[in-house]
């Protein structure tokens, strides 16, 4: 962190945006920011479980942080006992349900019961509640810090806007 | 506190920091009133977060949105977040009314700034022919005023704010003064070009934008910098690098040493001395201890944006004007306009997918209006303009695949996606219009806004001719995988709701006659010739343009006039 700090302070007195600065002492300041969930969860253990399974499996770790690294678990845990409505709760709690009873049926927690359902899922147009929670996981792990930095590419401060280059000269998809 | 000053400027935001500043810079005291509160860089804006850093995505809690941001979180979606709720109106705190099958999206920003903070920042100058518009259709009042009375004003705030565009020789467009542009895609270009090769009046520009690319010394000294090209600008720009009140404006007003700003101060009514015909007061009820206050100044700007500053002065009456300040025409509160949309279209053009981009551009590409201007074959009245971008769709987890498959797919952006959507010009109605509520008042004692505007037949007729123009420009650009409002057609039920454009204007119009028009052409009331009200209320017409651009101009151009009134003794 102390790096990305100096590296910002750097550009920002070159730029003489000195309100830039309080304003970023203020983020790094303010440790709410980037804490942890913590405290009774929302999920129950089942549920934790089965969701460090789908995020383990669905982005695992390989040269790059995988999504159970980057928190993605915790993440979402805390998203639906702080953000979402009883209604968007229970609808999550539904699609797990649904997601578990699938790979159940197909041999319970594992790779090749997954992999089944995520062909059926996509080639067949169904398994919606699998589909979305596929998504939420790509959208908390593409947006952590592993995989938006280390995965993907981020840039907090552009600084510079590059229309069109040869994609070998740009590198991977932009987390942003 | 002195309660005696020069000038009353009420609201601080887009046109309101524009009037503080030049008549501060004239020698003027000035109180600006401010209904919220004072905005500040390092508490309110969240620029610096990277998405890791943002709580819970960023997304605000989901019952606290149905309670407090119900229409909001449809309109300004894109903008309303956890990190940027502060920025946005509370609704139930704040209601208003509109008929049951008329909505109005009413938008609001109530701080320092206001909604200069918030906007999108395209700016675009009126061209000649939309001061002669009305004129020409018989729709509304003519304009008093054209094209050249305003455009050294046009440049006089282009200068300042700092506009990045091209110059594109669109005589309907005009060029203003520039920062350098930036650039458009691959994608963008080969659209320009190959949808003017189609239809030679069409013309596809980079988006004229309020950000700086080239500050001049004159926006380094007021703390500003360059766009870094982050496009977080809903949050707050720590670099001031886009303009609003905030970084601009407010900063020059109160350098001068006459600039007095009171937040809190929640503007209730304008008070009118029969024998000198004059303004004489503004009353205020401070948000927080509901103590009242009159303030008085020889001249009052009213910047309250055009609901607020029209409620204001509907709730002025006296014997003297019984239907609301100024309003011996009977046309404030009428002819309530706002852009809207409802066309649009989009598709793909994989034949650029060997190249890809760096940075996030604050802006996009501008259609310019050719409809009525160099087209003249329509079965409607007036234009529409259109605002687009590109890109490459980027990660999913909307795809197949597991593990490092899934991971390695996602490393590749998706396919460039082009596309663009319509801005229309909508005609000044006298049935469309804002009145007080006849019992219901707010928390203030205020009455209520009750806003009945609702788009008519010529509306409909163009943006049905707007979705049918952009899925052929679409076409002729080459795209593929193309998805357009002709898919389902443009009906009545499907055209944006007005207020949703957040363009809204023109209860309080100029004119050239007393007794159809509320201004004259310097946006001074007709009948009350201390009093000057050049937000969006002003407005005889609303073009197709993106109208904040236009409201600075206008209000740099009174502003000035009224100074040198005050200094010739006039008023």
């Amino acid at each position: 962190m102390d790096t990305r700090r100096q590296v910002l302070q750097g550009l920002i007195f070159s730029l003489g945006g000195a309100a830039a600065l309080s304003a970023f002492d203020k983020a790094q300041a303010n440790p709410a920011l980037a804490a942890e969930p913590h405290g009774p969860g929302f999920y129950t253990p089942d549920e934790r479980a089965l969701v460090t399974f789908l995020a383990d499996a669905i982005v695992p770790r390989t040269d790059t942080p995988g999504a159970v690294d980057a928190g993605v678990p915790a993440a979402m845990d805390h998203l639906h006992q702080t953000w979402a409505s009883a209604k968007t709760q229970a609808g999550h709690r539904a699609q797990l349900a649904a997601i578990k009873a699938q790979l159940v049926r197909s041999g319970g927690l594992k790779l090749e019961a997954l992999s089944e359902l995520d062909a059926a899922a996509f080639s067949q147009n169904t398994h919606w509640e699998y589909r979305a929670v596929k998504s939420l996981i790509a959208t908390v792990y593409y947006l952590s810090e592993p995989g938006a930095t280390q995965e993907l590419q981020y840039e907090p401060v552009p600084g510079r806007w590059i229309a069109s280059a040869p994609i070998g000269e740009i590198g991977r998809t932009w987390a942003l | 506190m002195n309660n005696e000053f020069d000038a009353i400027v009420i609201g601080s935001g887009m046109s309101g920091g524009w009037a503080a500043k030049e008549l501060c810079e004239k020698g003027l005291k000035v109180l600006v009133l401010e209904r919220g509160r004072e905005l500040s860089v390092e508490k309110d804006y969240s620029d610096m977060l990277s998405p890791w850093e943002l709580p819970n995505l960023d997304r605000i809690a989901e019952d606290e949105l149905k309670t407090h941001y119900p229409m909001q979180s449809k309109s300004v979606g894109y903008a309303l977040h956890e990190t940027t709720k502060q920025f946005w109106v509370k609704e139930d705190e704040q209601p208003y009314e509109t008929p049951q099958d008329a909505p109005f999206e009413w938008v609001r920003g109530y701080h320092s700034g206001g909604k200069s903070l918030m906007w999108s920042r395209q700016s675009y100058r009126f061209g000649p022919q939309d001061f002669e518009s009305n004129k020409k259709d018989g729709h509304g009042v003519d304009w008093p005023i054209r094209y050249d009375d305003l455009a050294p004003w046009y440049d006089h705030v282009e200068r300042f704010a700092g506009i990045s565009g091209d110059r594109d020789g669109i005589a309907s467009l005009p060029d203003g003064v520039f920062q350098p542009a930036f650039e458009l895609t691959l994608p963008e270009k080969a659209f320009a070009e190959r949808v003017n090769k189609t239809f030679p009046s069409r013309r596809v520009i980079a988006a004229r934008v309020a950000h700086l690319t080239a500050p001049t010394q004159e926006q380094m000294d007021l703390g500003r910098g360059p766009c870094q090209v982050r496009n977080h600008c809903h949050r707050g720009c720590s670099y001031g690098a886009y303009f609003s009140s905030v970084s601009a404006t407010l900063p020059a007003a109160r350098r001068t040493g006459n600039m007095t700003l009171v937040s809190y101060a929640i503007v209730q009514a304008i008070d009118y001395d029969p024998a000198t015909k004059r303004a004489s007061g503004v009353r205020v009820m401070d948000a927080n201890t509901r103590e009242t206050k009159t303030y008085s100044a020889r001249l009052i700007f009213l910047n309250a944006s055009t609901v607020a500053s029209t409620l204001i002065m509907l709730n002025s009456r006296s014997q003297a004007f019984p239907g609301g300040l100024a309003n011996s025409s009977g046309q404030l509160g009428r002819n309530l306009m706002d852009h809207f949309g409802g066309a649009g279209a989009s598709g793909d053009m994989p034949e650029f997918d060997a190249y890809y981009y760096a940075g996030r551009r604050p802006g996009g590409i501008y259609v310019a209006n050719y409809a009525n201007i160099t087209e003249h074959d329509k079965p409607f009245l007036r234009g529409y303009g259109f605002q687009g971008s590109s890109g490459r769709r980027g990660w999913t987890g909307n795809r197949p695949g597991l593990g490092a498959d899934f991971k390695q797919a996602n490393r590749t952006p998706g396919s460039w996606n082009i596309g663009i959507s319509a801005f229309g010009d909508m005609l000044p109605n006298y049935r469309n219009h804002i009145r007080l509520h006849e019992t219901k008042t707010d928390k203030w004692g205020m009455p209520v806004a009750v806003i009945d505007c609702r788009l008519g037949d010529n509306e409909l007729k163009l943006m049905q001719a707007a979705s049918k123009d952009a899925f052929d420009m679409l076409t002729a650009a080459g795209c593929v995988n193309i998805h357009s409002t002709e898919d389902r057609g443009v009906t009545m039920e499907s055209l944006t709701s007005p207020g949703n454009k957040i363009h809204e204007m023109g209860t309080a119009r100029m004119g050239r006659d007393p007794r159809t028009s509320v201004l004259n052409g310097w946006c001074q009331s007709h009948d009350v010739p201390n009093l000057f009200i050049t937000d969006g209320s002003c407005m005889a017409s609303s073009a197709v343009q993106n109208p904040s651009l236009t409201y600075m101009a206008l209000t740099a151009r009174a502003a000035n006039h009224a100074a040198q009134l005050l200094k010739d003794g006039v008023l």
